[in-house]
C-alpha cells in the first residue's frame, strides 16, 4: 500500500528542497555580491584549487581501482549488482521505476497547470540564483 | 582584523587550470583504463550507461522540457528580469569579463598565460587521454551489437 501519492512525495521531498537550494545560494551570493572587496579572485582562486585537488583525489582513487587486483574486484562487483538491477535503481526512459519513476513525476508536478503558481515561484528563484551566480564567479575576472 | 595584501592574478589563474585540465586528462585516462580491464564486461556498461541516461533524461526534461523550470521562467516578468539582468551584466562587461584581442583582461588574459605555461607532460596527459578513451569507445561499440541484440 502506498504511504503518500508521488504527487505529494516529490512536491515535498524533492521540489521543495530544490527550490530552498536556490533561495539559499542567492540568498547568500546577494549580499556578497553588494560588498565585494579586492580580494575576491582569491576566494574564487582557491575554491577553483580545491576543485583541482578533489579531481586529483578522485584520479587517484580511479588510478588504484585499475591497478589492484583485490579493489578492480570489489568494483566489478558493484557494477555488475548495478548492471543487473539497473531498472530498481536509476530505471528506465518510460520513467516507470527506481530514480527515473521519481524524476519523470518531479517533471509531471512541475508541469501540472493547477501548480502553476508553485513552477512559477520556483522558476523565478531558479533565475535569481543564476543571475547571482553568474555575477559571483565573473566578477573575480573583471578584477584579474 | 586579517588583510589580504597578495591578490592573485591572471598567471595564477592560469597555472591553476592548467593543473586541473591535466587532472582532469588523467581521470579520464585512468576511468578509461579502469573500464577496459578484460575482467570489466562491456554489457554492464551499456546497463549502466543506459539507466543513467534514462534518470539524466527526465532531470534534462524538468529544466528545459515543455512545462520545465526554464519554459516556466519564460513566461514570467520577475523570472526574465533576473535573467536580463545577468545578460545585461555580461554585455555590459563583455571586455572587462572576456577580455581583448590582446590577452591583457579577462578570460583572454587567463587562456594566453594558460598557452604560455603548456608543456611536454601536458600534452602527453592530453594525447593519453584521446587514445585511452579510442580504446574504451573500441570496446564498448565492438559489442554494442551483441548487448543490445
Amino acid at each position: 500500500m502506498p504511504i503518500a501519492p508521488v504527487s505529494e512525495f516529490v512536491t515535498n521531498s524533492i521540489l521543495t528542497p530544490i527550490n530552498s537550494i536556490y533561495v539559499i545560494t542567492w540568498g547568500l551570493l546577494e549580499p556578497i555580491i553588494r560588498h565585494l572587496t579586492a580580494d575576491h579572485p582569491n576566494f574564487i582562486y582557491s575554491q577553483l584549487c580545491v576543485l583541482t585537488w578533489t579531481l586529483k583525489l578522485f584520479s587517484t582513487i580511479v588510478g588504484v581501482t585499475a591497478t589492484n587486483a583485490t579493489v578492480l574486484q570489489e568494483f566489478n562487483k558493484t557494477l555488475v549488482t548495478y548492471s543487473l538491477n539497473y531498472e530498481n535503481f536509476t530505471g528506465n526512459i518510460a520513467g516507470t521505476r527506481g530514480m527515473s519513476y521519481i524524476a519523470k513525476n518531479s517533471y509531471i508536478e512541475l508541469n501540472n497547470a493547477s501548480k502553476r503558481d508553485n513552477s512559477i515561484y520556483i522558476a523565478i528563484n531558479f533565475t535569481r540564483a543564476l543571475n547571482a551566480a553568474i555575477k559571483y564567479s565573473l566578477k573575480s575576472l573583471e578584477m584579474v | 582584523m586579517i588583510v589580504c595584501t597578495v591578490v592573485v592574478n591572471a598567471i595564477d589563474l592560469a597555472v591553476m587550470h592548467v593543473q586541473m585540465l591535466q587532472n582532469l586528462f588523467e581521470l579520464m585516462i585512468n576511468s578509461s583504463l579502469l573500464l577496459t580491464n578484460p575482467a570489466i564486461n562491456p554489457a554492464d556498461i551499456w546497463n549502466v550507461g543506459y539507466s543513467a541516461s534514462s534518470f539524466g533524461y527526465w532531470v534534462a526534461k524538468s529544466f528545459i522540457g515543455n512545462g520545465g523550470t526554464i519554459d516556466w521562467a519564460r513566461q514570467n516578468a520577475t523570472a526574465m528580469a533576473y535573467f536580463s539582468n545577468a545578460t545585461n551584466y555580461l554585455g555590459i562587461n563583455a571586455t572587462r569579463i572576456f577580455g581583448d584581442t590582446e590577452g591583457s583582461r579577462g578570460m583572454s588574459a587567463v587562456l594566453k598565460n594558460m598557452t604560455m605555461q603548456l608543456n611536454e607532460s601536458f600534452a602527453i596527459s592530453f594525447m593519453r587521454s584521446l587514445n585511452e578513451s579510442v580504446k574504451l569507445a573500441y570496446k564498448l561499440l565492438s559489442t554494442v551489437n551483441v548487448t543490445m541484440g
